[in-house]
């Protein structure tokens, strides 16, 4: 009995404790499924990280949601993760040890319903739900910022949220039944409003007052400090796949087509119809950090914005 | 054809046979037997030879191949409570019910109305007073017998169907308790048919003896000399034993 | 008795595991908090939050499902046991529908059902249903031919044959399929529940973990976690052991014997 308590532990022990730095750089990556990630995509596919960073071994894992990046970090499984600000102040607040690194890209987001007689965040019943990615998403924070604007109390629609992710919401809205609207991002957004009956009550900027940033890079405080040059040299593959993006729409989507399997056109489209925009640039987090510290989201805030973004100076 | 008023059961031309490996392996064939009513009759026959499977056919649990069944002139094809099985097998009381329950079950109708039974006098017949509230897995193999026997009788029926009802019990007990089932079925006026491969117990409790041979044939039906005489002499007693050993191990 | 002071033992043990493990390993409270935060969090969830409530809910909610597929088998082990044809349907319904998990259904419910009550209450009936289908009719086949036997013999009807016999003499079965549909369905209701969030307001346990683990409240998580547990624990050991107390074993029929 003791003996094998011992090597339980033991066990556990060694599988917690084993390190994966060895004499070179490891760096993981973690990415989502989207186009909103579609530098990322492209820096991994034509390898533009690993050119700037021979010496490093890059690895990739695609996790399903927000929460599983930020465990994963948690646990050093990863170094390097891609999401929206608010899952990031939360990461941060709970005391995770990590920053923004870059903003990747902004979005046309926007809350879209069937229903004729909804036009308004106040219209809405007591029985009508929203299906949203998550609790804690940016479009769940959207959301209660829009709510606290227009309603007064900024957790209206908290006990009325479905959790799907954002195909499934899709089929749930457009089956017009359980689901009266669906906060969602492109190409959604798009897609949901070609249907007949479908209109948007809210989108993003209304809710927010302002131009923000959808997704960011974040980085564990552990890899900047150690390879800064690492982080820097991501940032700039990034940078990379943005121009080419911008520049030769046509060649990115024939990369993205096999990633996504999508129509080569219909990439095309969601990358130059104006629904997505890539950038380094890092806004709103201010506005975020005002917001979820007010609303109870969060219980601090820090000092100055360099706690939390890699090279600002404020 | 039997018209006689007298005979309660009738068996005419039973056959049966049970599919096998090889073909089909035939237990009973063409075989007609009557039974008057408040007889006592004790079949004999070695393991093996067809008895459970004749009880279970004039109880109507399973259907002959062919030849017909006669309760009062009147063929059968369901099994009635007129005509109660007690059956060889230790598994036939229901493990969720007491004792007592388990004997009561018989007294409930279809329809659930309860028929008049004295249940404290059949617990001290078969010796189960003690034992009223245990449950069938706390009973040694002879209790659970008598409590089978004792849910036989409790049940009223006209024909009462015994198969082996008495072996695996201790030598005290099963005297004592041959001698109380007789003064039952003198008492109910039951036509009882018992089925053994125990020649003494044939000859103490049997009115009539029928013996089958191994092949299921009737070899020999006949009136028990011994019968009613309580303490048969020593000598007749084992005359008569030979005569049947001889008849069931001779084929 | 003896049973309940081994369980309370080895979990006494793994609890202490627990804090040496965090004593050496020295584990961000984020990744595993201590027992004394999660704790709190359990405090904190009853007197601050609404868990007394999730925990009813999702109570609520299993029982629902539970009593609709009890009844379901039911019927279903009725038609099985009418008729030969009945008896290959309900099998292939089985053969179709057991080896499928709850959440494999969940878009085909979303559209049928919605995303309320009604749809976790579905997929709970079907977690449950099939286990029980299955067990009854082990049940029924291992039932031996004499108890049969005996009823025919008191001209039994066939209600009173399935009420009095074949009933209680699958007991065993019955409550085997019962404990299987029971883990089964609160598993799945548990991950229903982080999908269809807060029906009834504020959702049951499986809602609060999801939110918790939204928000990174790690101690929160966990204490969701323990009251899954908890539940479990006290359904096995209380609830099914003193009904297998009361039954099969009083009577000498427990399967493991
Ligand atoms: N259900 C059955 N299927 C096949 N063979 C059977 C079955 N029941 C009995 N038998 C065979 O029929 C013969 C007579 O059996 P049984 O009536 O039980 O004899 P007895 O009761 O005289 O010992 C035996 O050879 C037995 O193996
Ligand atoms: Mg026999």
């Amino acid at each position: 009995m003791r003996i094998s308590l011992t090597v339980l532990l033991v066990l556990l022990l060694t599988v917690s404790c084993t390190g994966k730095h060895g004499d070179t750089v490891q760096l993981t990556i973690a990415e989502q499924y989207g186009l909103a990630y579609a530098p990322l995509q492209i820096a991994k596919e034509e390898g533009y990280i690993s050119e700037l960073l021979p010496e490093t071994t890059v690895e990739w894992v695609k996790l399903g949601n927000t929460a599983a990046i930020r465990e994963a970090i948690l646990g050093g499984k990863v170094d390097m993760g891609f999401m929206g600000i608010p899952p990031f102040l939360i990461g941060w607040d709970k005391g995770m040890k990590w920053k923004i690194f870059t903003g990747l890209s902004k979005a046309e987001l926007g809350l879209i319903t069937w229903r004729d007689d909804i036009l308004d965040l106040k219209d809405f019943g007591p029985e009508d739900k929203i299906a949203l990615p998550q609790p804690g998403s940016i479009q769940h924070i959207l959301l209660s910022m829009a709510a606290g604007k227009e309603l007064g109390k900024s957790d209206a629609f908290d006990n009325r949220l479905v959790t799907m992710k954002h195909p499934d919401g899709m089929s749930a809205l457009l089956s017009k039944r359980d689901v009266t609207a669906h906060f969602t991002s492109p190409p959604y957004v798009r897609m949901e409003m070609k249907e007949p009956g479908m209109h948007m009550i809210l989108n993003g900027e209304e809710a927010m007052g302002g131009d923000f940033t959808f997704i960011v890079g974040a980085v564990t405080d552990t890899l900047h400090e150690k390879h800064p040059e690492v982080v820097e040299a991501v940032k700039d593959a990034l940078a990379k796949a943005m121009v080419l993006i911008k520049q030769n729409p046509g060649k990115a989507s024939a990369i993205l087509k096999d990633e996504f399997s999508l129509d080569e056109k219909e990439i095309y489209t969601y990358l130059t119809d104006g629904s997505l925009r890539y950038s380094e640039d890092i806004e709103g987090v201010p506005d975020f950090l005002a917001f979820m510290k007010n609303s109870g989201y969060l219980k601090k805030t820090p000092k100055n914005l360099n706690e939390i973004i890699i090279g600002v100076d404020e | 054809m039997n018209h006689n008023p007298d005979c309660i059961l009738s068996i005419r031309g039973i056959s049966k046979s049970y599919p096998s490996i090889s073909s089909s392996h035939t237990v009973l064939s063409n075989l007609s037997i009557n039974f008057k009513k408040g007889e006592f009759t004790v079949l004999l026959g070695p393991s093996g030879c067809g008895k459970s499977t004749l009880l279970k056919i004039i109880s109507s649990m399973i259907l002959p191949d062919s030849g017909e069944i006669y309760i009062s002139n009147i063929p059968v094809h369901t099994p009635d409570r007129k005509r109660i099985l007690m059956l060889q097998d230790d598994n036939q009381l229901f493990p969720w019910l007491t004792v007592k329950k388990n004997i009561l079950f018989a007294v409930h109708t279809s329809q659930g109305e309860r028929r008049s039974c004295n249940l404290e006098n059949l617990l001290t017949l078969t010796g189960l007073e003690k034992y009223a509230d245990y449950y069938p897995h706390q009973l040694s193999g002879g209790m659970k017998k008598r409590t089978a026997l004792a849910r036989a009788l409790a049940g009223n029926p006209e024909i009462l169907l015994l198969d082996e009802p008495f072996a695996s019990l201790d030598e005290g007990i099963r005297r004592t308790l041959q001698q109380s089932f007789i003064n039952i079925w003198k008492e109910y006026q039951l036509t009882v048919l018992l089925v053994t491969h125990d020649i003494r117990e044939a000859l103490i409790s049997g009115q009539r003896i029928v013996v089958m041979n191994a092949h299921g044939t009737i070899i020999c039906d006949e009136r028990n000399p011994l019968s009613g005489t309580a303490h048969p002499q020593e000598e007749e007693f084992f005359t008569l034993y030979k005569k049947y050993y001889k008849l069931i191990s001779n084929f | 008795m003896k049973k309940t002071g081994e369980r309370t033992g080895w979990i006494f043990l793994l609890i202490l595991l627990w804090v040496a493990l965090i004593r050496i390993g020295g584990f961000s409270p984020l990744i595993l908090p201590s027992p004394r935060d999660v704790l709190k969090a359990l405090y904190e969830g009853f007197t601050q939050g609404n868990l007394g409530w999730q925990i009813l809910i999702s109570m609520g909610l299993v029982l629902t499902g539970l009593t609709a597929a009890s009844v379901s088998a039911l019927l279903f082990f009725l038609v099985s046991v009418s008729s030969r044809a009945g008896k290959s349907f309900i099998e292939t319904l089985t053969i179709i529908f057991h080896p499928l998990a709850g959440i494999a259904l969940l878009p085909v419910v979303i559209l049928w059902f919605g995303t309320g009550a009604l749809s976790i209450v579905f997929i709970i009936l079907h977690s449950a249903l099939w286990p029980m289908v299955t067990n009854l009719s082990a049940g029924y086949q291992s039932l031996p031919e004499t108890y049969l036997m005996v009823g025919r013999n008191y001209e039994l009807s066939k209600w009173r044959m399935s009420t009095k016999i074949i009933l209680p003499g699958s007991l065993p079965y019955i409550l085997a399929g019962l404990k299987i549909s029971w883990s089964r369905s609160w598993r799945a209701l548990i991950s229903a529940e982080m999908i269809f969030g807060a029906v009834f307001k504020t959702g049951g346990v499986g809602w609060y973990i999801f939110s918790r683990r939204v928000f990174m409240d790690t101690p929160g998580m966990f204490a969701g976690i323990t009251v899954v547990i908890i539940i479990g624990i006290l359904m096995e050991d209380l609830f099914f052991g003193i009904l297998e107390k009361k039954t099969v074993l009083k009577w000498g029929m427990s399967l493991e014997s």
